[in-house]
């Protein structure tokens, strides 16, 4: 393994953490729901830190036998650029949070928006909470992705649309 | 680098054939010295009905993810859609054989939630093998695109260490999207040659489903019945017997190493075995195989004998499985 080049785990910078928690608290959940502990991948020279949940005994491992130079570990969480500002949820962390989707915490979308949002489509949904961000789930409260939520006046009604940020049929069409 | 010391004869006496190796090799448009080890191996009536079966394109099976979703359910909600699916346990109990779907199985959106996997049948039968179990550290040395890595995690119920090494920049990407799409998390993913990792008698399960000709998937690739010369077969064999050797080394002892090849060919199977057991002396000891479907292993080739113990690995073969062809051995660590 080339060391200086290398993504190398490491705890998440302050600033970091605070973009993952904002996210975690606009898509309506609390950060200790969404991760147990945020590690950054850094890339020497990126633009950019993926942040991942390893479980302890992953986050020892990585630590006694690989120097933390890893190329994905745990529980991808997204991808954080602090220049920017920007958090770019990942779908496993909203497979995670799904389960906690009670009390509409989370955009929930028909057969046929299931369809649409999965090609990565704007959809209309069901429900929709009253959030910048949610996880998009079908009829049996399975994760789809993530979606902005759009609310637009429409005859001088509000119109809500979801937005795709990362739907499952992204895995597809990337070509697997 | 390490090679089996009668590589070069067997080689040799492959390349040297007759009138019908030459006919059936035109016939179904192999390179003869193929056709000649078949018939070493299964004689011309078994060679012939090799060559049959590997006209026949390889049905598609998936391999149900049981950690996030029971089969039955799966095969209900799969059914609903108008998928026809057969169980077929002799592989695995997550086995089941696609007769039809309306769409392609990758493009349905259970496949998306991470409910299952498209593998071939014998390819599944190896991580059972392997026997993974929670609490045990794994190390998976050839990974992508992650079939037998996200296998090892969920018959193990995300409660092992999975450590799976990729050298291949665009392959370990597949890797790493399988494992999140099937929601394993007890895992780390390298991106390295796993001959060269700074650690030795760590884990409790190794798996080397080495890289080879791919003499095993004619059936769904028939360009590889011309791609692969005696010489290339010779370089492979030299790359797997280096990468088991090291496989050994990774290993704790009484730890369990399957060695996997998607191959028939016994240069890549028994002689890599042969060639190990001779290297790594008493450090090791051929296992009897858990599962009970696969053939035995070849004893005797072009009369070189190997040894005895080669046989209690298995083999999968075209026109006896109905499967893809597969070579696996399983191995033990005996002392450092």
């Amino acid at each position: 393994m080339q060391a200086s080049k290398a993504p190398r785990l490491r705890r998440a910078r302050r600033e970091e953490e605070r973009l993952f928690e904002a996210f975690c608290r606009d898509a309506g959940f609390e950060p200790a729901e969404c991760a147990a502990g945020v590690y950054a991948l850094e890339v020497p020279g990126g633009s950019y830190v993926e942040l991942f949940d390893p479980p302890r005994e992953v986050l020892e491992f990585a630590e006694k036998h690989l120097d933390m130079i890893v190329y994905s570990v745990g529980l991808y969480l997204g991808l954080a650029d602090t220049a920017k500002q920007r958090f770019r949820p990942s779908l496993p962390l909203a497979h995670r949070l799904a389960e906690k989707c009670e009390a509409d915490r989370c955009c929930r979308v028909d057969s046929r928006g299931e369809k649409r949002f999965l090609y990565g489509r704007q959809v209309i949904p069901v429900h929709a909470p009253p959030r910048k961000v949610c996880i998009v789930t079908n009829s049996l409260g399975e994760a789809l992705g993530w979606a902005r939520v759009l609310v637009k006046s429409k005859n001088g009604r509000p119109k809500t649309t979801l937005v795709p940020v990362i739907d499952l049929g992204w895995y597809l069409r990337r070509g697997g | 680098m390490p090679r089996h010391p009668e590589l070069e004869s067997v080689l040799k006496s492959a390349q040297e054939y007759d009138e019908n190796v030459l006919r059936l090799a035109k016939r179904f448009g192999y390179l003869p010295y193929m056709v000649r080890r078949y018939i070493e191996i299964l004689g011309s009536d078994g060679a012939l009905e090799l060559l049959r079966a590997n006209e026949e394109p390889l049905p598609e099976y998936l391999r149900c993810n049981d950690y996030l979703i029971s089969c039955d359910a799966l095969a209900r909600r799969l059914e609903g859609k108008g998928v026809r699916l057969r169980h077929e346990p002799k592989f695995s109990p997550l086995a089941y054989r696609i007769l039809e779907s309306p769409v392609a199985p990758g493009a349905l959106h259970e496949h998306l939630l991470g409910y299952y996997y498209l593998q071939g049948p014998a390819s599944m039968s190896v991580v059972h093998a392997l026997e993974p179990e929670q609490g045990n550290r794994a190390l998976d040395m050839a990974a992508a695109p992650g079939g037998k890595a996200t296998q090892i995690l969920q018959l193990a119920r995300d409660q092992a260490l999975l450590v799976a090494v990729e050298k291949n920049r665009r392959r370990i990407r597949s890797l790493r999207a399988n494992m999140q799409r099937m929601r394993f998390t007890r895992y780390i993913l390298l991106r390295t040659d796993s001959r060269f990792l700074p650690m030795k008698s760590v884990f409790d399960k190794v798996l080397l489903d080495a890289p080879s000709t791919g003499e095993g998937i004619i059936r769904k690739d028939p360009s590889r019945r011309r791609s692969r010369t005696p010489r290339d077969l010779a370089i492979i064999h030299e790359l797997q017997v280096e990468m088991l050797l090291k496989a050994i080394d990774y290993a704790k002892r009484g730890a369990h190493i399957v060695y996997a090849a998607c191959t028939l060919a016994p240069e890549e199977g028994e002689m890599v075995i042969d060639a190990v057991l001779r290297a790594a002396e008493e450090r090791v000891d051929v296992e009897r195989l858990p599962i009970k479907y696969p053939s035995p292993g070849v004893t005797r080739y072009f009369g070189v004998s190997l040894d005895p113990r080669v046989r209690y690995c298995g083999r999968f073969w075209p026109h006896i499985h109905g499967s893809e062809g597969f070579f696996l051995c399983r191995l033990v660590k005996l002392r450092d």
